[in-house]
């Protein structure tokens, strides 16, 4: 069994065989780990990995609005660490994420548009507030990254944003 | 005693009230806005009132809103928590008038703590330490270079009418004193319609730390220690603690003693906190009072072994203080860390999401005080703050040591927390010595980067094991009964109803 998952835009490959004593094989890249599972609940198992002993929790969710399929997984008593991957998309989807680069700005933190001071053709300056964004009573401004004209305008005011999604597009004059 | 209150807040301090009142068996009303219909606070208490939308001016901030629920409900008092009504007089006193009991602070002395300049001048009467300073509406300039100079550089130029940072300069030398105080007029001016500025002493490297007091309707006032509050990020508290590393047993005795007297300056009732700037001599100056119960007041019911709202319901309800100044000492140390909803790699900004899971550390001397729990929300109309995690030891150094370990256990999963940045707290030198002062966290650990931006292989064969289970589950959680291990008719050893 092979997983794919995403950290931080890096892709990892989790490469999984059942043993016939109920035992796993796992690779991670060029280290191979012998793992057995001690106990497992919904959501919590301890493991013994090379001789070592692990306590985890996870849980997954699926985003609503992009369907991707976040893992968190929490390591208590030795490590102390919380990761989340997310299932590594097909190249072609990750191309599209990106295809927007450049003058695209995107939400520093989900929160609400409380304002929008700019509308589609418009010019604007390197700096200049394009909205506010507003969560848990902090107040951010979206400003402008470069001289240049509005091409695309993604929202509205009153509109709930995550973290990550794309505001606004900024085109530099030609 | 009170037969039923409601609780005008949400979150965790909410629940910290309702499960007070439930200890002393008085029945409890929650309010919450529509966001809010399934949150903690509505399922521990014992009823529950709709009072509007999510943006608090549509919800926790309606004051009559809130009163006419408490009537209709058959409540006898009203306990406003922290933030939202706690500090705002017009709300104690409709409370008041309603022939309700307010649990906190009669109107009167919040309004005095309120004005800052009229509690500068109170504070000045009653003998508290204020800041060094000079007001007058019709001082000259020579009057100014004069007061600057024998307030000594740096000083503050601060508008009157002022708040939310403007109309602020800070001044380090005799030459620029003149165009400092006319740019914050201009300031001051256009942000308040008022020019009016004064000089004030600025405290270099200031610690803050604040008194607890508690003063019953009958002029008793006693005060529980201090709390060190120096770990702030935005000009917010993330870490206290009690004692504070740096002061002497004397000063320590003298803020005591000055919170005491200006808690009597105003006639204060009930629980407050007395805000002190600490400069690197120990020289302590007044600063303001926050006339509610504070967020970090658990740290003082680990040292003193008093249940501060316990204390609140029984004032409120008209009972004497039960001891005196002298019962009441600190015994080892203890250590609050607040969890945010919030990415420390990213300038603290929020952060929002389901709570997938929550698991609380436990043991000896811990403590969690949490407004969320596994299967809630954590949404973009509130506070950040989540949970507090609360520790007490012997000492400071075993105090350090359980909160690493309680931080390191305590798990949040669905949503990025400030846990990896407190545990980096705890183990930074500056911190560990006692030496922390308001600039630690800007001076020492900003950017702040995560301690492993590689993931654990251990936690990437983690998930792939929770997926190969998940997916084996699915076939016997065909009909939910049977998928839930909670269920009582999941259980093999009888039951009864």
């Amino acid at each position: 069994m092979e997983f794919r998952y995403e950290h931080n835009d890096v892709e990892y490959v989790v490469q999984l065989e059942p043993q016939p004593d109920g035992t796993y094989l796992a690779r991670v890249g060029d280290n191979t780990y012998q793992v057995q599972v001690q106990r497992s609940l919904p959501g919590q198992m301890n493991l013994v990995v090379n001789g070592q002993r692990f306590h985890a929790y996870t849980a997954s969710q699926q985003s609503d609005k992009t369907g991707v399929k976040h893992h968190h997984v929490a390591l208590v008593d030795t490590q102390a660490q919380h990761y989340e991957f997310t299932t590594a998309q097909s190249a072609a989807v990750r191309r599209r994420g990106t295809s927007a680069e450049g003058g695209s700005l995107k939400a520093q933190m989900p929160g609400q548009v409380i304002q929008v001071m700019i509308a589609e053709g418009d010019a604007v300056e390197k700096g200049q507030p394009l909205l506010i964004l507003e969560a848990m009573k902090m107040e951010i401004r979206v400003t402008a990254p470069m001289t240049g004209i509005v091409v695309k305008l993604l929202v509205k005011q009153g509109d709930t944003v995550e973290r990550g999604q794309q505001l606004v597009e900024v085109a530099e004059n030609i | 005693m009170f037969k039923k209150i409601l609780i005008a807040n949400r979150g965790e301090i909410a629940a910290r009230i309702i499960r007070a009142c439930h200890e002393r068996g008085i029945r409890t009303v929650a309010v919450y806005s529509d966001v809010d219909a399934d949150a903690l606070h509505v399922r521990l208490a014992d009823e529950a009132v709709l009072i509007g939308a999510a943006a608090p001016s549509q919800s926790y901030l309606r004051g009559e809103t809130i009163i006419e629920a408490a009537k209709k409900n058959n409540c006898q008092a009203i306990h406003p928590g922290f933030g939202f009504l706690s500090e705002a007089p017009g709300f104690a006193r409709a409370v008041r008038d309603a022939g309700l009991v307010f649990i906190g602070p009669p109107a009167e002395a919040i309004e005095k703590m309120g004005v800052k300049t009229e509690a500068r001048s109170l504070m000045e009467q009653a003998g508290v330490p204020v800041v060094p300073g000079f007001q007058s509406s019709s001082a000259s300039d020579d009057d100014f270079q004069r007061a600057a100079d024998h307030i000594g550089y740096p000083v503050m130029v601060k508008a009157a009418g002022g708040g939310g940072g403007k109309g602020i300069r800070i001044v380090h030398e005799p030459a620029t004193l003149l165009e400092s105080i006319a740019a914050a007029r201009r300031e001051a001016l256009n942000a308040f319609n008022d020019p009016t500025v004064f000089l004030e002493k600025y405290i270099e490297n200031g610690r803050h730390i604040e008194v607890q007091v508690l003063a019953d309707s009958y002029g008793h006032v006693v005060h529980l220690y201090e709390r060190e509050c120096s770990i702030q990020r935005r000009h917010q508290k993330i870490i206290e603690e009690t004692p504070s590393p740096f002061l002497s047993d004397e000063i320590r005795d003298e803020m005591g003693r000055a919170a005491v007297n200006a808690a009597q300056a105003v006639q204060y009732v009930n629980a407050g906190t007395v805000e002190f700037i600490v400069d690197e001599n120990e020289k302590f100056y007044f600063l303001e009072m926050n006339t509610r119960l504070q967020v970090e007041h658990p740290i003082t019911e680990l040292v003193t072994g008093i249940d501060i709202v316990n204390a609140q319901l029984n004032i409120a309800a008209g009972a004497e203080l039960p001891f005196q100044q002298e019962d009441i000492f600190q015994r080892g140390h203890a250590i609050e860390c607040r969890i945010y909803a919030e990415d420390p790699a990213n300038n603290f900004l929020p952060a929002v999401g389901p709570v997938l899971r929550t698991v609380e550390p436990a043991g000896p001397g811990i403590r969690v005080d949490a407004g969320v729990v596994t299967g809630d929300q954590v949404t973009i109309h509130y506070d950040p703050m989540i949970a507090k995690l609360i520790v007490v030891a012997e000492n400071r150094i075993n105090a350090i040591r359980k909160m690493e370990w309680a931080l390191a256990q305590y798990v949040i999963l669905g949503l990025t927390t400030n846990l990896a940045f407190l545990k980096d707290v705890m183990q930074h030198p500056v911190f560990m010595l006692g030496e922390a002062t308001t600039h630690f966290i800007d001076e020492f650990l900003t950017p702040w980067v995560p301690p492993d931006t590689e993931p654990s292989e251990i936690a990437l064969i983690a998930a792939t094991l929770s997926e190969i289970a998940q997916a084996a589950s699915i076939l016997p959680a065909a009909t939910p009964a049977e998928g839930d291990v909670y269920s009582p008719w999941s259980r093999m050893d009888g039951f009864r109803m």
